[in-house]
């Protein structure tokens, strides 16, 4: 049934089982699994969202995790990081994280960076994030802050990386996906949050219910499934004709139009969602002036004159 | 008479208010919230400039940041 060209790109049969409810998915496939296998996502912040997102993304078959934060657990995290335990308190979350993923999700490769990302500190966290190859990439912003959130969202337009960001304080939580090479009208967060942004309260004074962390966290990597899928069309899709369009063609999960670009907010109270489009802020200092890996596109073509006000 | 769903809440406007002045007349701190203007974020450099219409369904929220 497979041909030798293919047999090097298949899955092992044990694979097939472990991720067959995923493979069983027509919008998901043997070529979409394989997809996931090669995709590498940086998790910032390893608290509630992030330490559940790992989980759901490295069991699901994503190939590399590259996870940071500077924090150790503490007993009052139990309540809602359920990847840890009490008697991993007082060590560092990636190492915890490290390990753990290593006997849930043996497939995945997991580098681990306990420091907070700064500007500072990002240089070597991204160098490892491009260093393998040619895998479909994407960043989670988990933090809980909003100085490290200005700080992830500079850094994936920097780098023309996909960020799909979601927080959570009481019972609000806020999730959004931009992409600044597939829709860059979205914007990024500075369109949204400018820098002069407060928040209204500390977050880590606010208190907090571990489910809708775990909703949040749980839209989060769903959405980075799909975006992580949708990266390039499955490949075994060979049956279909070349002359229908993409949506017809590979039945995509959602298209990327309707994930990429919009915020959701939800009430944990009521449990309702709300969506709205973003919109590209021309005047962004952040987004609004393309890094030099856009310059490509047409729409980078304009900002060609203007001088370099520096991204970092 | 301008009528707009601030929030949800109907509120009836005798003059065309920008969003800035609408936040401003409602005592909200710009520096904290984002505003959605009929299901779209509208990017705070553009409040100032867009008058509010009749029908207008404006939310506005806090950051939240929290993770
Ligand atoms: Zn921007």
């Amino acid at each position: 049934m497979i041909t030798t060209q293919e047999q090097a790109q298949s899955l092992a049969d044990k694979d097939f089982i472990r991720y067959s409810r995923q493979i069983f998915l027509p919008e998901v496939g043997e070529a979409g699994q394989l997809q996931l296998k090669q995709a590498h996502v940086l998790i910032v912040g390893l608290g509630g969202l992030g330490q559940l997102a790992a989980q759901y993304l490295a069991c699901a078959g994503v190939g590399r995790l590259t996870l940071v934060d500077g924090d150790r657990v503490e007993l009052s995290n139990l309540p809602r990081q359920l990847l840890f335990s009490d008697d991993d308190i007082g060590h560092h979350k990636t190492h915890i994280a490290k390990q753990k993923l290593a006997v849930l999700a043996q497939g995945c490769e997991i580098d681990a960076f306990a420091e907070h990302l700064t500007i500072e500190s990002a240089n070597a966290v991204f160098s490892n994030l491009l260093a393998h190859g040619k895998e479909a990439r994407l960043v989670l912003d988990c933090t809980d802050n909003l100085m490290a959130r200005h700080c992830i969202n500079r850094l994936s337009v920097e780098h023309a990386l996909p960020l799909v960001s979601a927080s959570i304080a009481a019972f609000n939580g806020q999730l959004f996906a931009v992409d600044q090479q597939r829709f860059p009208l979205g914007g990024c967060y500075h369109c949204i949050f400018p820098s002069d942004t407060r928040a209204p309260q500390n977050c880590t004074s606010q208190g907090v219910l571990g489910p809708s962390v775990g909703v949040m966290a749980s839209m989060q990597a769903l959405l980075a499934m799909q975006l992580l899928l949708l990266a390039t069309p499955p490949t075994s899709a060979t049956e279909q004709t070349v002359n229908q369009s993409f949506e017809e063609t590979c039945q995509p999960i959602a298209s990327t139009r309707s994930l990429l670009g919009r915020f959701w907010r939800f009430n944990a109270k009521s449990l309702q969602w709300h969506s709205a489009a973003l919109t590209r802020d021309p005047d962004c200092e952040v987004c609004g002036l393309k890094p030099s890996a856009l310059m490509q596109s047409t729409t980078a073509v304009s900002f060609k004159s203007v001088p370099n006000r520096g991204l970092l | 008479m301008i009528l707009i769903h601030l929030n949800n809440v109907p509120q009836t406007l005798q003059q065309p208010l920008s969003l800035q002045a609408l936040l401003e007349a409602q005592n909200i701190c710009q520096h904290s919230v984002a505003l959605v203007l009929n299901e779209a974020v509208v990017p705070k450099h553009r409040w100032s400039s867009i008058l509010c219409h009749h029908e207008d369904r404006i939310d506005v929220f806090a950051v939240v940041a929290g993770g």
